[in-house]
């Protein structure tokens, strides 16, 4: 299962995860609807997760211990899940940003490339 | 290593603390809310409700999506799955049958082999530590004889010379009247010596085993088999103590052994020590008589080298010390009993297994195939559940539990199959494979069954199930037949190996019939038609009469039923051959003057008969005189020896008028007087051993078999011989009559029954073979209709569209065939050891292998092209 070509849903997987691993580090713990509606902001409106997606990838990254869920209360009194990345997720997302960074600086370099 | 720790969460999610569907639900919902809050927020007019949804989903779908996260599907997914494939088998009632009847028949007749297989071959004696157990011969190779039995001095001498045993002993069986049971009964008696009981170690029922003591003071003790017991006995709770009267001892009961246990023979029904008996009974305590069968228990420290070593040493010591009885039979042999009483039906059984193992892959093949074609039918079906948003491995689960239930339900009904079969298996193979009668379905058949039908079932939905992952669904929702499917390579490939499975077997079944036809036309070395075998034991009142009144009683037989209109010839013998094996065997040795064999002895079966006994067999003498029916004093005894016997113990030399010393009752001098036929003693595949034939003057037997020749239909003469000899002794019981074919072909009867096993297999294969290449033709012809709609308009007639089906048939049909005759070779040389006079690769069969198959390839075509060549064009050009 580990060395096979990743397939499209694997690479969308791939990239949300390191999005949302990237979006607790900024902002600290947030329960799932903030979490979703930071993504949007940022990317301008760009990013619209829907629930059927974002929720399997939080549980996702609860399951591979990147992250811990604690059940808390929000500004408005609601009892919601907050989410926070643990030290292998902080360790995870540095490794996966530097992976990013080198893939995207590859590609660039051959787009960009004058004859 | 990520995806493990994955999976290992997954695992523990469904047994730990799992986050409830409510708790789920729950953080769900308060997503919606705020959605909804900033819905409105943005928008204050509109209720955001709707809006929110928009963005963010359905809740019933992100529950669907976090469940399939959250771990291994729960119960609730699984039982919903399983009654809806329930559902689905009801909704299509001809597919279904078919597929469970198949299902059922290829798992069935693969677990019934199963447990015959088991019951026969692997399962363990019941005697306690089995392994242990080992029979002991000794071996006199330049007779040839490597399972002889062992003299009681020899015996004696190895029970006190060895250690490698925690116990040893011998018996010796013989049938034997039994009174005081109500009416006098004939049983199978195994005189035991030695520690018997305590060697096999089974407990008794009732009662105690005699004990090695017992036997060493000779106390008239005896064990009975519970088979007698709850028989003749009655299950009489006060059976310990009674007195059963066995020839001319009496002896008390003191215990009862339980029905599994079988040492001797199965028939075995008293155990009795042997020292009881004296040596007009069992002969004399003569090292050179040897009639002992040895069974041992090695000891937990010895292994079988050590044992036979120790034992081959003493042998030639004892070979040594008396070189008159031993030098020839230094030998010993050690073979477990387990060997001894499975004997040659493993290479059969295994034959059977995987004949029916065949049958299940093409039952497999068939219904991959039948899955694959519903596949394709359901394909549009598919494709609306994943637009709709069912992941596809829900899909792809749920086909697979269909095929699973498919496979499970068939494999229910297959028990029943198996139970069925088994049953018939045990009644008509009767006699022909040892322990048949121990075999019965039991827990570990069922689980066997049931995992394989899940497992068959499960491997055959694989293919269209894992079709639905690869390809994109989304063509199959456009309106239209657009997409043309063809039947895939895979069914194709399926065929191709499902039909040369087909020639395998079919190629089998022929070659095991030839042979059997073979066996039935060869010559016994007796007339065989024509004749009847009276077998009658010696009457009770007579057991006690002087030799000669026993002898004077035979001959009266033998003139009144020559008398009978029809008779042309009466003769008696012991035991008839085929029909019981010759227990007799006489040793002697040559005293001519060439004498080449020096003072060893030879050893040749010998048959007691009456001089009519040749003529009345339809033996032909070769060369000589027939035996004289008086024999005159003091003269050497007449014998007539088989060309068998002449060609080993005179070679090169004419026999006629040779004398020889006899070894054993009396050691007179015996002339041969005439060379007569070979005949087969034990059955037709083993060559005629050396047999010689004495007149039948010699003392009593407990059997005497009357063989009567006729003029014409042999069974219209049975009730005048039973009221002839009942009159001549009202007392005189018959155990059985038949005619001389009838105990030919009950000697055949393993072969028989093989070839019956076979034949049903090979028609099995057959059918199902011809039902797949109808299938996968029909679905062809189905999916193909527009292709076919657009070449009949565009001006193909019915010949070519016949043709093209046709065609399809006879490349599938061909490289089947190839395939299977390659495989055929191969195969079946793997069988030469149960083949009579064939060879593995006989041509005969093999064309006629093909031409059965071609034809029922044919015949499966021929519905499918003439549907296809009934197609109207406009109508098929009309179709969605």
């Amino acid at each position: 299962m580990a060395n096979r070509e990743p397939s499209k849903a694997d690479v969308l997987q791939g990239t949300l995860d390191l999005m949302v691993l990237q979006t607790l580090d900024t902002l600290g713990p947030l329960h799932g609807y903030a979490v979703a509606a930071r993504l949007e902001q940022v990317s301008s409106g760009a990013l619209q997760l829907n629930m059927g997606t974002l929720y399997p990838a939080l549980m996702r990254l609860e399951q591979r211990g990147l992250i811990r869920g604690t059940w808390g209360t929000t500004d408005s009194n609601r009892r919601a899940r907050f989410y926070a990345l643990t030290a292998a997720g902080t360790r995870q997302l540095a490794r996966e940003k530097d992976a990013w960074a080198r893939t995207a600086g590859i590609i660039d370099m051959v787009l960009n490339s004058q004859r | 290593m990520r995806n493990l720790r994955e999976w290992l969460h997954r695992a523990a999610g469904t047994l730990s603390r799992r986050r409830r569907d409510e708790d789920l639900e729950e953080e769900l919902r308060l997503h919606l809310e705020m959605a909804t809050d900033a819905a409105r927020q943005s928008d204050p007019q509109d209720d955001g409700r709707r809006a929110a949804r928009l963005r963010a989903g359905g809740v019933a779908q992100a529950m669907e999506a976090l469940r399939d996260q959250r771990g291994i599907p729960s119960i609730t997914d699984v039982v919903r799955d399983m009654r809806h494939a329930i559902r689905g088998l009801y909704r299509r009632p001809g597919f279904s049958a078919v597929a469970l009847f198949t299902i059922a028949l290829g798992i069935g007749a693969n677990a019934a082999m199963f447990t015959i297989v088991y019951g026969v071959l692997l399962k363990p004696l019941s005697y306690p530590d089995a392994e242990r157990l080992v029979r002991v011969y000794q071996t006199n190779p330049a007779l040839g004889v490597m399972d002889g039995a062992v003299s009681p001095p020899d015996f004696d001498d190895w029970q006190s010379h060895t250690r490698a045993w925690d116990g040893l002993a011998a018996t010796q069986a013989s049938p034997i009247l039994a009174l005081g049971l109500g009416e006098p009964v004939e049983l199978e008696m195994a005189v035991v010596t030695g520690d018997f009981f305590g060697t096999l170690g089974t407990t008794p029922v009732i009662g105690r085993a005699i004990t090695h003591s017992d036997i060493r003071d000779a106390i008239p003790l005896a064990v009975i088999s519970e088979r007698l017991w709850r028989g003749a006995l009655g299950g009489d709770p006060a059976v310990l103590g009674r007195t059963l009267r066995l020839g001319v001892h009496g002896y008390t009961i003191v215990g009862v052994v339980p029905t599994t246990f079988r040492y001797p023979s199965a028939g075995t029904d008293v155990w009795t020590p042997r020292t009881v008996l004296g040596e007009e009974e069992i002969g004399p305590y003569d090292r050179g008589q040897r009639v002992l069968d040895v069974i041992g228990r090695l000891r937990t420290d010895v292994n079988v080298e050590e044992a036979h070593a120790e034992l081959q040493a003493l042998a030639a010591h004892l070979a040594v010390e008396h070189p008159a009885s031993n030098a020839a039979w230094q030998g010993v042999a050690i073979v477990p009993l387990h060997a001894t009483v499975v004997g040659s039906a493993g290479p059969v059984l295994v034959v059977v297994f995987a004949a029916v193992t065949a049958l299940l892959l093409i039952v497999c093949a068939n219904l991959a195939n039948m899955l694959l074609a519903r596949g394709a039918a359901r394909r549009r079906e598919m494709a609306v559940r994943v637009a709709i948003g069912a992941s596809r491995t829900r899909v792809v689960r749920q086909l697979l539990t269909e095929s699973g239930v498919l496979g499970f339900c068939g494999g229910v009904l297959g028990i029943a199959v198996a139970a069925a079969i088994v049953r018939t298996v045990v009644r008509l193979g009767e006699g022909t494979l040892p322990r048949l009668d121990e075999v019965h379905l039991d827990g570990w058949v069922l689980t066997y069954t049931l995992l394989l039908s899940i497992v068959a079932g499960l491997v055959c939905g694989l293919p269209p199930a894992l079709a639905t992952l690869r390809r994109s669904l989304a063509v199959h929702l456009a309106d239209g037949r657009a997409v043309v499917s063809r039947s895939t390579s895979l069914q194709r490939g399926l065929i191709v190996v499902e039909v040369a499975i087909a020639v395998v077997l079919v190629v089998a079944a022929g070659l095991v019939a030839r042979s059997f036809l073979a066996l039935q036309s060869a010559d016994p070395g007796f007339a065989v038609d024509n004749a009847l075998a009276v077998v009658m034991p010696i009457n009770l009142a007579d057991v006690e009469q002087p030799v000669e009144h026993i002898a004077q009683r035979r001959r009266e037989w033998i003139e009144r039923v020559s008398a009978l209109p029809g008779v042309t010839g009466v003769g008696t013998i012991t035991s008839l051959p085929m029909q019981d094996r010759c227990r007799d065997f006489v040793e002697f040795t040559r005293s001519d003057g060439e004498a080449r064999t020096g003072t060893v002895p030879l050893r040749a079966d010998n048959c007691l008969v009456s001089s009519g006994y040749l003529h009345a067999m339809g033996i032909p003498l070769l060369r000589g005189a027939h035996l004289p029916d008086v024999l005159t004093a003091g003269a050497p005894v007449p014998f007539l020896v088989s060309e068998a016997a002449a060609r080993r113990f005179w070679p090169g030399e004419d026999p006629l008028g040779k004398i020889v010393m006899l070894q054993a009752g009396g050691r007179g001098e015996a002339v041969v007087t005439g060379v007569v036929g070979d005949v087969h003693q034990t059955g037709l595949r083993d060559a005629p051993t050396p047999t010689v034939y004495f007149p039948q003057a010699g003392g009593p037997r407990i059997v005497a078999t009357l063989v009567v020749r006729t003029h014409g239909d042999p069974e219209s003469l049975i009730e005048p011989i039973r009221t002839t000899v009942r009159h001549l002794d009202a007392n005189q019981a018959i155990r059985s009559v038949s005619t001389l074919r009838a105990v030919v072909a009950d000697a055949a009867a393993r072969d028989r029954f093989l070839t019956f096993l076979f034949a049903v297999f090979g028609t099995l294969a057959l059918v199902l073979a011809a039902v797949g290449v109808y299938g996968v033709l029909s679905h062809a012809v189905a999916e193909r209709t527009r292709e076919i709609g657009v070449r009949m308009a565009l001006g193909a007639n019915r010949r070519n569209v016949v043709g093209m089906v046709a065609g399809q048939a006879a490349t599938l049909v061909v490289a089947g065939l190839a395939l299977g005759l390659a495989g055929a070779v191969l195969v079946t040389r793997l069988m030469t050891s149960l083949l009579y006079q064939t060879s593995a690769h006989d041509a005969v069969t093999l064309v006629g292998v093909c031409l059965v198959l071609t034809t029922a390839a044919v015949v499966a075509s021929v519905v499918p092209a003439w549907r296809a060549a009934r197609v109207l064009p406009s109508i098929a050009l009309r179709m969605d």
